[in-house]
């Protein structure tokens, strides 16, 4: 079992909840709040662990937040007995907690989201698949048998592919995909991670080290439309190019598009087949500088981009993959 | 906080005007209070850390700290404790299965921070729903933890208890801010070492301990009897109460009833304990926890269930039946006598029968690789089980399961989880960690050999004990009974009282009890229901033995092994009809027929018709082979094994006595009593000659 150590201690106590049957009116400081006050903590030669000896007036007569109030972190902290609690009943179910110090924590959301990235995640199975790179799947409900059965082909592709799928747990068919063919999956959980973790269909995956769930919310969090929408947002930070999966009513019935990580919009890619396969691409076809450029395009753009592509002759290299990914007959 | 102030507190608790503190108890509310430290105090029992921690709750709670969480195997905090904690002002309250109609109540008070301190047993923290309900929510402001018994925390603590691994993990994950209070009155340097390196950051206060009034004394006494005879010869020349300790319930029960019989008053107590008048377990066992505390009985008659750290002062003797597993689980026992004292007696008898106890509990200790791994490939094939679909589904015993999941949950990572009363598969790669179980075993196996040395020492007895426990005061006692012989109690008794002795084992049935349910779906060919009717069930029947027990267990072993049950186990199972009496009185026999020994039960049964004058019947025919009873674990394969096994043919409608030779689950009469009763038989009393472990 793995002891935390106090600076973890002392981050939990900060940011997390414990447990659904708690005192109300202590709310622990979001991962901006906790961003913040962390940066500040740091400037002034103090760590977290430090908030976990006596005296915390003395070493915080300098901070002064309106909301981060002394008051309040002093309530936070008083929390050890529901942390020790909690924290024993997730252990022994194999649930694990990253700080954003932690070599595990996936450098990707600390980069792309900085001070907002989760000041800590809960997770259960492989914690070494987070600094993989991955590709993303997001997307709509799994409405038809079609839209599953080509989802299924997403995941094989990125498994084939020697990539790691990163979705959320709508997609089951993606996961299943990738995990059937050999591959691995990180899935981002919105909520209760410890119910989820018992779900069957994960079991052998999580033994196998294929699969690891993830959570920025207390394991035993119940669903609110927040966590939905943060869950979104990192898979989409995490994921070195995303796919989305829009079904269309004419032919042909479904369309891959490329989601835009920094715009939040489809970039809606008609250019038949050959463009929609584009997300399947990784990313070592391209220098970093170009996907860059690529995903920041807008439809409109993408035509010149095409031009200066081809004469830059990555189109030739692009080609070559293309073939790879049938996905769409 | 004050020395000073500290010392006005204690001496507001206990009353006492010009009370001092004992040594080191205000080093250790110091510590708690003024530097929120995490204290190991090992101090004999007496000492006063109830004291200690009730002291530190006001201190704490007057700083606004939260509640002090007490996890303690006692049942209730004791009176005495009770009126000095109010005369701190300090509202207590304990939540255990004897007052769940209260729950609610304290709850309530406990999230209005109207509550100081909060008695708990380590069992809870295994119960779901009271975690849920009541721990996790006060637990965001916890003001002071206090475990006591602190000693179960080590693998070298001499009683592994499983719900202290949790406690440990729990302490282990506590952040810094929260004081801790680890107490035992019994801990060698080896346990203090192991609990020093499993709890970071904890110091050490180390008392003597001393137990001067205390005269020990070791007897061995091979048989049963001879063991009850010099019980009864002696117990009444020693002064006050006390307690008797044996190793297993059942033999805690014979001897309280044979303490009975010959007029001394005397009450059983262990894990199953139940008495009409109450409505559970834990609420006798508190009524006869007072019962001795108030000197209101000689003596109970105890297993190791008797709550660590009951605290009585005048304690007037412990007596020990058998040898205990260890000498530091001797030690604890017998030093809770003559605390507040002059004299006070520590016997420790010691027989034939010791060695194949303990190896049974060693051995049983854990559970077979087998069937945890059966448990395992059940849980994993579903999607989460409730205990009885579990039992519906292999076949294993319900105590066997049990112990799988018992052992399985307390693991970290476990590779089950309990939601909601359902038991899940968690995505944990596991392996039984052999290594351990034998390290625990072998340590168990040592620790016996150690009191069997200890029991034919010759040396100072007290001396002996306070080597083993590392104590810094080793001198010689003076007053045990190899110190000074003159004051050691005789071994021999009156032959008279060795007979009625060895007569009363004899006569020692067991009653069978009533079964009001069969397993659903289990008897589907004989279409019964779940619930059996009353007409149906079989009345309250008799078993002569106990399989090889003292009595007649081992000659009804030795009988079956040839074939034929003598006439001398006729002659005791007649007495044993006679003097139980049942009414209506039976006006026939009939007996459980089997395939494979035709005549074993019939011809034993149709002997005791003839000397009870009687007619015999063979009512029961067996129709079908079916595997041995003794092969099905639980109660639905029990059952569903005899689904159609058996055809009744030729009864009467008067009451009947229904014979059997071996009674495991007790399934078997329950079948057949029911089918006799549908073929129109009248009332069917069971009875049979020996049960086996599990019946
Ligand atoms: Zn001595």
């Amino acid at each position: 079992m793995n002891m935390l150590t106090p600076s973890t201690q002392a981050i939990l106590l900060l940011t997390s909840y414990f447990s659904e049957n708690r005192v109300k009116n202590i709310i622990p400081l979001s991962a901006e709040e906790w961003g913040g006050f962390a940066q500040w903590l740091h400037k002034h030669n103090l760590k977290p662990e430090s908030l976990l000896e006596e005296g915390i007036e003395t070493l915080l007569k300098d901070w002064s937040d309106e909301s981060i109030t002394i008051t309040r972190l002093q309530a936070l902290l008083e929390r050890g007995g529901a942390l020790a609690l909690a924290m024993e009943k997730w252990q022994r179910a194999g649930i694990w907690v990253i700080t954003r110090t932690s070599p595990l924590y996936p450098q990707q959301l600390k980069k792309r989201l900085q001070n907002i990235s989760p000041a800590l995640l809960y997770g259960i199975g492989n914690p070494k698949l987070l600094n993989k790179q991955s590709l993303g799947v997001e997307s709509i409900q799994e409405s038809s048998q079609e839209i599953s059965s080509l989802f299924w082909k997403a995941g094989r592709e990125i498994a084939n592919d020697g990539y790691i799928l990163v979705t959320d747990e709508v997609n089951k068919s993606a996961i299943k995909g990738a995990l059937e063919n050999g591959g691995n999956s990180i899935v981002f959980v919105a909520n209760n991670l410890l119910q989820k973790s018992l779900n069957g269909a994960y079991r052998e995956a999580l033994i196998q080290n294929d699969l690891v769930l993830v959570s920025s919310y207390y394991p035993e969090s119940v669903l609110s439309s927040n966590n939905a929408l943060e869950t979104s947002r990192y898979i989409q930070a995490h994921a070195t190019s995303m796919v989305r999966v829009v079904p269309k009513s004419k032919n042909p019935p479904i369309q891959l598009s490329l989601f835009d990580n920094d715009t939040q919009e489809f970039t809606d890619l008609f250019f038949n087949f050959f463009i929609s396969q584009l997300q399947y691409i990784p990313n070592d076809t391209f220098k970093p500088k170009e996907l860059e450029i690529l995903f920041s395009l807008k439809s409109s753009q993408i035509t010149t981009w095409l031009e200066e592509a081809q004469e830059r002759k990555i189109i030739k290299r692009l080609e070559g993959r293309v073939k790879r990914y049938q996905l769409v007959e | 906080m004050t020395q000073n102030e500290g010392l006005q507190l204690l001496r507001t608790s206990i009353n006492n005007l010009n009370a001092q503190f004992h040594k080191d108890q205000w080093e250790a509310i110091d510590a708690l209070v003024n530097h929120r430290k995490r204290m190991l105090v090992v101090e004999r029992t007496g000492w006063g850390k109830s004291s200690v921690y009730f002291i530190a709750t006001r201190a704490l709670r007057d700083k606004g700290f939260g509640v002090t969480v007490i996890i303690s195997p006692l049942l209730a905090l004791m009176r005495n404790q009770i009126v000095s904690a109010e005369r701190l002002g300090i509202n207590a309250v304990t939540i255990n299965s004897t007052n769940s109609k209260e729950w609610q109540l304290i709850s309530g008070q406990l999230l209005d921070n109207e509550v100081d301190a909060l008695l708990i047993s380590p069992e809870r923290l295994a119960n779901e729903n009271f975690m849920e309900t009541i721990l996790t929510p006060i637990s965001d402001k916890i003001g002071l933890l206090v475990v006591d018994e602190a000693h179960c925390i080590s693998d070298w603590g001499h009683d592994f208890r499983p719900d202290y691994q949790r406690i440990t993990r729990i302490l282990q994950q506590m952040p810094p801010t929260i004081p801790i209070l680890a107490t035992t009155a019994t801990a060698n340097n080896r346990v203090v070492d192991d609990i020093e390196r499993q709890i970071g950051g904890i110091e050490t206060i180390r008392g003597t301990l001393v137990r001067d009034s205390l005269i020990l004394q070791n007897i061995k006494l091979s048989s049963q009897a001879s063991r009850l005879a010099w019980i009864i010869e002696y117990i009444n020349s020693i002064e006050g109460t006390g307690i008797i300790y044996t190793s297993t319930i059942r033999d805690a029960e014979i001897v309280a009833r044979w303490l009975q019989e010959n007029n001394i008053s005397a009450s059983a107590y262990h894990g199953n304990v139940t008495h009409q008048d109450f409505e559970d377990s834990n609420s006798y066992r508190q009524h006869l926890e007072e019962q001795l505390m108030n000197n209101q009985i000689k003596a109970l008659v105890a297993t190791t269930a008797l709550g660590m750290g009951y605290d009585k002062p005048d304690l007037g003797f412990v007596i020990h039946y058998q040898l205990p597993a260890s000498i530091v689980a001797y030690y604890q026992q017998v030093g809770r006598a003559g605390r507040a004292i002059l004299e006070a007696r520590g016997i420790l008898l010691s027989g034939y029968e010791d060695s194949d106890i303990q190896a049974f509990f060693i051995n049983s200790a854990f559970p077979s690789e087998e069937h945890v791994f059966e448990v395992l490939n059940i849980l994993e094939k579903s999607s989460g089980l409730s205990m009885r679909e579990i039992e519906g589904l292999i076949n294993l015993r319900y105590g066997q399961i049990e112990k799988v999941l018992k052992y399985l949950a307390i693991q970290s990572p476990s590779p089950i989880l309990k939601e909601k009363s359902k038991w899940y598969r968690t995505p944990i790669n596991y392996s039984m960690d052999r290594e351990k179980i034998a390290f625990l075993t072998n340590q168990r196996e040592e620790e016996f050999k150690d009191i069997e040395t200890y029991m034919e020492s010759k040396e100072c007895l007290m001396r002996y004990l306070r080597e083993t426990l590392n104590d810094t005061d080793t001198k010689e006692c003076g007053k045990c009974a190899n110190c000074n012989p003159s004051n050691s109690m005789s071994s021999s008794f009156s032959h008279d009282l060795g007979i009625k002795a060895s007569k009363f084992l004899k006569h020692h049935a067991i009653p069978i009890k009533v079964k009001k349910q069969f397993p659903k779906d289990a008897l589907i060919q004989y279409g019964f229901k779940s619930t059996i009717p009353i007409e149906l069930r079989h009345e309250e029947g008799r078993v002569l033995s106990k399989w090889m027990d003292a009595g007649w267990g081992k000659t009804v072993a030795d009988n079956k092994h040839n074939s034929y049950f003598d006439d001398e186990l006729v002659d005791a199972f007649v007495d044993m009809i006679r003097e139980w009496n049942p009414t209506p009185m039976p006006k026939w026999i009939t007996c459980v027929s089997s395939l494979t020994h035709t005549q074993l039960v019939p011809s034993f049964a149709q002997r005791v018709a003839t000397k009870m004058g009687l007619p015999f019947r063979e009512a029961i025919i067996k129709c079908k082979s079916n595997q041995p009873q003794k092969m099905m674990h639980n109660r639905f394969y029990q059952c569903h094994n005899l689904d159609g096994a058996f055809e009744i043919v030729d009864i009467a409608d008067e009451p009947v006595l229904l014979i059997d030779d071996i009674i495991d689950s007790g399934w078997t009469v329950a079948v057949l009593s029911a089918l006799l009763r549908q073929k129109g038989s009248g009332e069917v009393f069971p009875v049979v000659l020996s049960s086996t472990a599990n019946g």
